[in-house]
């Protein structure tokens, strides 16, 4: 999710300099439906706590460009913890697109936005097991069997709509639109070994966000 | 090392809106830690010795009047085998670097500077894997292990910049000081004891190709 983070704001950084028409960016809050209940079954069978198919995730968005042509980008995370009496794992779920879209202006500022946001869904397993207890470096160098860490990675693609309304200097964007994963994902394990019956896992989903973005109303008073 | 590279990329994007002279590039770096305990603990395990020297990638950017600030990082990697066990070792840093640059003719020049930052190593070890059942991982997960050590590092340095149309090639030469004892941390929470002394103070070298310019 770090990852993603650092290259939203980078991307974000990129779309600034080169889209000094109209130019928004901010903090992206964002219900999403992915469907883990492969997943979670998986997880209750091996003792953990159940993964809620609704997810609330945060993350960052940036948008500009010249007149009603709009290119943006966004990123979203969110991590949660599950428990079980052998091993205890934490999820990362997250994604990143680009987005390319249309505004149309009603109102001084006020206005909708069509897009259409291409990029991937992420979901990263950092397991470990639940007794692990201090170590000594030597004993680490001879026997270093404590965790696993396992990556999911699939396209994704989420038309969008988004409305904006701009408040003094900051604008309040609702957004609604619907990943669509039409590939079956890969799943990878860190250590390079192969992981033999992993979860079907499928991202598609309707998702609702709310926008806190900050950027010069006046510039797209058109 | 990449969090070190995305650090160094996002100065390097802060210095372009500021700057009359403004240089960013990638930086090919020698490098002669001190890692004789850690190689030590390395051979009692039947692990081969590091080797102290070592060849690294990063980028960097630098940017003002005479007056520069940038900031760098770097990466390498090295995989050691063992009769069981192998282990990726990463070396990597990041420094923001103020630096006063003195212009000896058309962009041709010497820079003087002191890096701060820190210096870190870090090490995934691994015994001989078999492929695994999703299932039997979430019940079993233990198959590696990751331990990271951190420390704050000061690096004076001369550069010398030659510029070359819209690009300059950078030489540069350093010494890396890391004053106070790092800490190792495992990645899964758990405490680490009786960890070797790592060492990462020693000279530098690098040189660089920058994109940029300035008179």
């Amino acid at each position: 999710m770090k990852k993603a983070v650092f290259i939203v704001v980078l991307l974000s950084l990129a779309v600034g300099i080169t889209a000094d028409e109209i130019s928004f960016s901010g903090f992206v809050l964002s219900y999403m439906m992915p469907d883990l209940s492969d997943l979670s079954n998986d997880f209750s069978s091996a003792g953990l706590s159940t993964i809620d198919d609704e997810i609330v995730t945060f993350g960052y968005g940036s948008w500009g460009g010249f007149k009603n042509v709009v290119f943006g980008l966004w990123g979203y995370g969110r991590e949660g913890k599950y428990d079980g009496p052998d091993a205890s794992t934490r999820m990362f779920y997250s994604g990143i697109y680009a987005e390319p879209g249309y505004f149309l202006n009603i109102y001084k500022g006020f206005g909708v936005m069509p897009g259409v946001s291409i990029g991937a869904s992420k979901i990263k397993l950092k397991l470990r097991e639940s007794n692990l207890g201090d170590t000594d470096f030597d004993d680490l160098l001879a026997e270093p069997t404590r965790t696993s860490k396992v990556k999911y990675r699939t396209f994704t693609v989420a038309p969008t709509l988004t409305i904006n309304i701009p408040i003094e200097f900051l604008i309040l964007s609702l957004r609604g639109g619907y990943q669509w994963s039409p590939f079956q994902g890969n799943w990878k394990l860190k250590d390079g070994a192969n992981l033999v019956n992993p979860p079907d896992i499928n991202i598609s989903g309707p998702f609702a966000s709310v926008c806190l973005m900050f950027g010069d109303v006046a510039k797209i008073n058109f | 090392m990449k969090k070190a590279v995305v650090i160094a990329v996002l100065l390097v994007s802060t210095v372009a809106f500021a700057s009359a002279r403004g240089y960013g590039g990638f930086i090919l770096s020698y490098m002669m830690p001190n890692l004789d305990e850690l190689s030590t603990e390395f051979t009692d395990q039947g692990l081969d010795p590091l080797e102290d020297e070592l060849i690294t990638f990063g980028g960097g950017g630098w940017g003002g009047t005479n007056v520069m600030v940038g900031g760098w990082g770097f990466g390498g990697t090295r995989t050691t085998d063992g009769d069981s066990v192998s282990v990726k070792l990463a070396f990597g840093g990041g420094f923001f670097e103020p630096g006063y640059f003195i212009n000896i003719y058309r962009g041709f020049g010497i820079m003087p500077s002191v890096g701060i930052g820190g210096t870190s190593v870090s090490m995934e070890l691994r015994p001989r894997l078999g492929d695994v059942e999703f299932d039997s991982l979430l019940i079993n997960p233990g198959r590696t292990s990751k331990v990271h050590y951190n420390t704050f590092t000061v690096a004076p340095s001369l550069t010398i910049i030659i510029p070359i149309e819209f690009m300059a090639l950078q030489l540069k030469g350093g010494y890396m000081w890391s004053p106070f004892s790092g800490g190792w941390e495992l990645e899964d929470g758990a405490e680490i004891w009786n960890t070797p002394d790592v060492e990462p103070s020693g000279i530098y070298a690098q040189a660089g190709i920058l994109f940029g310019g300035g008179d």
